[in-house]
């Protein structure tokens, strides 16, 4: 078994990481489109709508390939850096058009 | 499609515990969510009989809702006349009388007994077609809404969870495995390749209804996370939900009918 090969360990860890940072993920990415998705933040009520529905499939997506990580660590650090990737983006596009 | 096999066989292990775990609770939501598109014929049969007389002609309307509003004068408030009586629907004239909330409500009919006089009966409907949405909705668990309902929707996490795994398991053989039903050598093939065909074919309602679920689990939690995070003013809803529709079949009875 070479160092490279994916193998069935961490779960725990790795599924945790996708609960909850994949849970952010999904609430800043739905938030980006709300603000840059056509009409922007004032759309209204159909587009909070879908805003809404985005985060099961984007945090179910997330979810499932949480094991591609190769331990837990790994999970929690990518996971971590795209969340706040995507959360400084929300903030930048809130404080720019809001 | 060409998918390592390390990567493989970890998406085999996962497929496999979340069957473990989550498999006999999405059995229950899955067979009981069937069973609802028969929740109608169901009600019907588990309902006993009115025992109302044959509802009288459609002339003599105006007399019956004098009659009723005469012997029961609460049901001025919201009657209907059925123009064509069904077996659910089984009085000429029916009123509903409100409780302190919508289950509460008790309906009744009326009609005229054989020598004419004003005949009343409670209506009953079997309560099949809420167990069945109970047993659906939160796999018949005892437990309030509030703890029956994230539990489900981890269950419809787990059920997500199993769908891209599958899917991931079965793309390297893609090609040669969802024709093949191999019959005769292993009974364990046999359903293997059976369960293989089942889930590609229906793929796209399972991923429907794992993400509806996802969402009728949590719903809330999203808006609100996302009234804190997302929307500078938190949400407000612009169109107020329209009220609900009298059923199609109750014709809404007129004043006039009643002076007539």
């Amino acid at each position: 078994m070479s160092a490279g090969r994916l193998q069935s360990r961490h779960w725990f860890g790795k599924t945790c990481a996708g609960a909850l940072l994949g849970f952010g993920l999904a609430l800043a990415t739905s938030g980006l489109f709300a603000w840059l998705g056509p009409g922007g933040v004032v759309a209204g009520d159909g587009k909070v709508q879908f805003v809404m529905w985005l985060v099961a499939p984007i945090w179910t997506g997330v979810l499932s390939c949480v094991f591609l990580f190769r331990d837990s660590r790994r999970a929690w650090l990518w996971l971590a850096a795209a969340d706040a990737i995507a959360f400084g983006l929300l903030t930048l596009a809130r404080r720019t058009l809001g | 499609m060409k998918i390592r096999s390390d990567i493989v066989k970890v998406y085999k292990n996962v497929h496999i515990w979340v069957g473990i775990v989550a498999g006999l609770m999405l059995f229950i939501a899955f067979y009981a969510g069937a069973i609802t598109m028969f929740e109608k014929p169901l009600e019907r049969w588990a309902t006993p009989p009115s025992v109302l007389s044959a509802p009288p002609p459609l002339a003599r309307t105006p007399e019956l809702i004098a009659a009723v509003l005469a012997a029961h004068p609460e049901a001025a408030k919201a009657y209907s006349v059925v123009i064509e009586p069904t077996p659910e629907l089984p009085a000429r004239v029916v009123w509903r009388v409100r409780g302190e909330n919508r289950r509460q409500s008790v309906d009744y009919g009326a009609s005229f007994a054989a020598d004419g006089s004003l005949q009343v009966e409670r209506l009953h409907r079997a309560r099949v077609a809420q167990f069945i949405d109970a047993l659906h909705q939160s796999f018949g668990l005892p437990f309030p809404g509030a703890v029956a309902r994230p539990l489900m929707g981890i269950v419809a996490l787990l059920y997500a969870m199993a769908l891209v795994s599958g899917t991931i398991i079965l793309l390297p053989t893609f090609a040669a495995d969802f024709f093949a039903l191999r019959i005769g050598r292993s009974i364990k093939r046999l359903w293997l390749d059976v369960h293989d065909a089942l889930g590609v074919v229906s793929l796209p309602f399972h991923l429907i209804m794992a993400l509806t679920c996802v969402v009728f689990a949590f719903h809330d939690p999203f808006y609100a996370a996302q009234a804190r995070v997302v929307y500078p003013h938190g949400i407000h809803w612009h169109e107020d939900a329209p009220a609900a529709a009298p059923p199609a079949q109750w014709l809404p009875a007129f004043a006039t009918s009643v002076a007539a």
